[in-house]
């Protein structure tokens, strides 16, 4: 089969590979149809992320129908239409039984190199390094997915392949950022990052009562859609600073929940932005925390900061002081998207939730490499290029 | 088990200039020996001249303080100790992991107490075959297309409690396994602890070799661990591979334990 693979560090390629088979009876081959670039693929790109080894297949976020399954699958059969959530649970630890899914014990198949940089074993993802598992990605024509009845979902007929691929990381990631901030009716929510990501995070606040949404970002055409598709204020922090102008708009006391959609590889246009830019550089560090820096400090006292934007090691300058003295709550995670795939399918149908306009630039597999660099540059409009293998 | 042992991540005191940890005759044996190498390297001078004083100001700090951080660390641990009395051995090295498995716990003791169910988790052995109640022979592929084996006594401590392996091997590194099971609380099921030790030959050399290797042993316990885990709580092993290799395709094991468990010094099948 022809996949895009991992050369080593921005350098792509589509290969001959093998197909891949059924290996333990909760398996399934799915044929995939739509895979879709991911914000998070570009610090595998550049390197940031360790354990990527040459040859690796990426990609993450896709949608397919089930051409094999093992025996022991009872939720699907040969031609169902389908997307997988990325982040993938067993269904049978105490983890995934709280519905904690990326928490999952028994889905990483390499669980020493989580346990030596975090302190304990974490989950496996699709397509996202040897320290998650070192799954073969979905920009293949054919991709095994294990545990397929936890981590599956049909597709329902009134939701078209444009619009289910997303269900697949976007769109769970932005609404478990919005769920875990702990948004109560009338809030004030501020949404760093307007990638697909944000722009589904600052849907999902108004879904969950958000009364006010404020998106952050550079590029215009996304704050554009920012505005236009997710009815949001927007804050350009490359003509704003956005410190004063949230607590500007909230009459000094900052967003009641805040969001990183944006992660280790923040942009900014402060101090502290060049100097995590320059120890990166010397390889002394791996984060860029200034996104994170401005959710804290703007965030009104007591109030939630929601991490969804991918942290990988050790960021430097944390103010701790700003969270233990303004009693803040930081929730993380990677997204549990087995505990909202049936709910945001819900909201597309009855037309509450637009994922569709995320699908800018769909083209073919064997152009994979010229998509992934426009993603990247951001060039002509692109918000997330989609690959039909 | 004679008496309840320590854990084993309690180490020594950690030494300091109220509490070093360098006896009077040490103390003094680097002192001189530092002094000497100052006065060597000052009067030949050049970058010989400067590592010779620099390594002597070292010595002789150590010495005039009583603290030596490279022999603390070379200091076995209470568990260690504790292991060597237990087991009659010179030395002991020892490491530990554990996990908690969510099935009942005569459940998972009964998967512990099959040679044949590890066996076929670990992808460096071969083959595990039960001799008899009490014992079990192992097969390994070694370095240079050599294959080795050993053999396993297995001893019940205590039912649905505690289990014990010792290397049938008499000499040094033997190994001696310990696997302990209670309930977990709020019903998660079985936590299990597992040690597994070694005993170097004597001298602070032979330990420091023991520790380097245990790194390697403490990552595959680890894997292996959480294989039994993935085993007992999904009913297989995740893998990553794309397709089956021929010849264990039925048992989907999984890959990338990447280092050897040093369960036993192997000798040579006949």
């Amino acid at each position: 089969m022809r996949a895009l693979t991992w050369q080593g560090p921005n350098h792509l390629q589509v290969d001959t590979v093998d197909d891949p088979s059924i290996l333990n009876p909760r398996d399934v081959v799915i044929r995939v149809t739509l895979s879709s670039v991911c914000g998070s693929d570009l610090h595998l790109l550049g390197g940031y992320v360790p354990s990527m080894q040459a040859g690796d297949i990426i990609g993450h976020e896709f949608l397919g129908e089930v051409v094999e399954t093992g025996s022991a699958v009872t939720g699907f059969r040969k031609g169902d239409r389908v997307i997988t959530i990325s982040i993938i649970g067993c269904g049978e630890c105490e983890h995934c039984k709280r519905s904690d899914f990326s928490c999952c014990d028994n889905s990483n198949p390499n669980p020493s190199a989580t346990d030596l940089a975090y302190g304990q074993p974490c989950c496996g993802i699709i397509g996202y390094s040897h320290a998650f598992g070192g799954y073969a990605g979905s920009h293949a024509t054919y991709i095994r997915v294990p545990f397929a009845d936890v981590n599956l979902f049909k597709v329902p007929e009134g939701v078209t392949d444009e619009q289910a691929v997303f269900v697949s990381d976007a769109a769970p990631t932005g609404y478990f950022g919005a769920d875990q901030a702990d948004i109560q009716p009338g809030d004030t929510v501020a949404v760093w990052g307007c990638g697909a990501v944000g722009l589904m995070a600052v849907s999902s606040a108004w879904l969950l009562g958000a009364g006010r949404v404020i998106a952050i970002d550079r590029i215009p055409e996304r704050l554009r859609l920012a505005r236009q598709k997710g009815r949001a204020e927007v804050i350009n922090y490359e003509t704003t600073n956005v410190h004063e102008a949230l607590l500007e708009m909230t009459g000094g006391r900052g967003p009641d929940r805040c969001i990183d959609c944006v992660g280790m590889e923040a942009h900014g246009t402060e101090a502290d932005y060049f100097y995590d830019k320059t120890k990166q550089m010397l390889r002394l560090h791996t984060e860029r925390g200034t996104v994170l820096r401005q959710a804290i400090r703007a965030c009104r006292k007591g109030g939630t900061v929601s991490i969804v934007g991918v942290y990988g090691g050790l960021l430097d300058k944390f103010p701790m002081g700003a969270i233990v003295n303004k009693a803040l709550t930081l929730r993380s995670g990677q997204q549990p998207g087995q505990r909202y795939a049936k709910c945001l399918f819900d909201h597309i149908e009855k037309g509450q939730l637009d994922t569709a306009y995320l699908l800018t630039h769909p083209m073919n597999l064997e152009d994979a490499v010229q998509g992934y660099a426009m993603f990247k540059e951001k060039s002509d409009h692109c918000l997330r290029s989609v690959f039909k293998p | 088990m004679p008496s309840k042992p320590p854990l084993t991540a309690v180490r020594s005191v950690t030494p300091s200039r109220n509490h070093p940890n360098l006896g009077p005759a040490q103390r003094v044996f680097s002192i001189s020996g530092g002094l000497a190498l100052i006065f060597n390297g000052l009067k030949h001078k050049g970058p010989l001249g400067i590592a010779q004083t620099a390594l002597g100001i070292a010595a002789a700090w150590r010495g005039y303080t009583g603290v030596c951080k490279l022999t603390h660390q070379l200091d076995q641990t209470a568990y260690e100790h504790f292991m060597r009395k237990d087991a009659g051995w010179s030395s002991s090295k020892a490491v530990s992991r554990s996990v908690t498995i969510n099935r009942p716990r005569e459940e998972v003791f009964a998967f512990f107490l099959t040679p044949e169910n590890l066996a076929r988790l670990m992808p460096w052995v071969q083959s595990a075959q039960t001799l008899d109640e009490h014992s079990s022979r192992w097969t390994a592929s070694g370095p240079l297309n050599k294959q080795l084996g050993w053999t396993l006594k297995h001893n019940i401590i205590q039912q649905d409690q505690a289990l014990q392996w010792d290397t049938a091997y008499q000499g040094p590194w033997k190994h001696r396994i310990e696997a302990t099971f209670s309930d977990a609380p709020q019903g998660r099921g079985t936590e299990v602890k597992v040690v597994l030790a070694v005993q170097p030959y004597p001298g602070s050399a032979a330990y420091a070799l023991a520790s380097a290797i245990a790194q390697f042993s403490d990552r595959a316990l680890l894997n292996l661990l959480r294989q039994v885990k993935q085993q007992l709580e999904t009913g297989e092993v995740a893998t990553n591979q794309m397709r089956a290799p021929q010849s264990d395709a039925a048992q989907g094991t999984a890959t990338e334990t990447g280092a050897f468990l040093t369960i036993d010094q192997p000798q040579e099948d006949s």
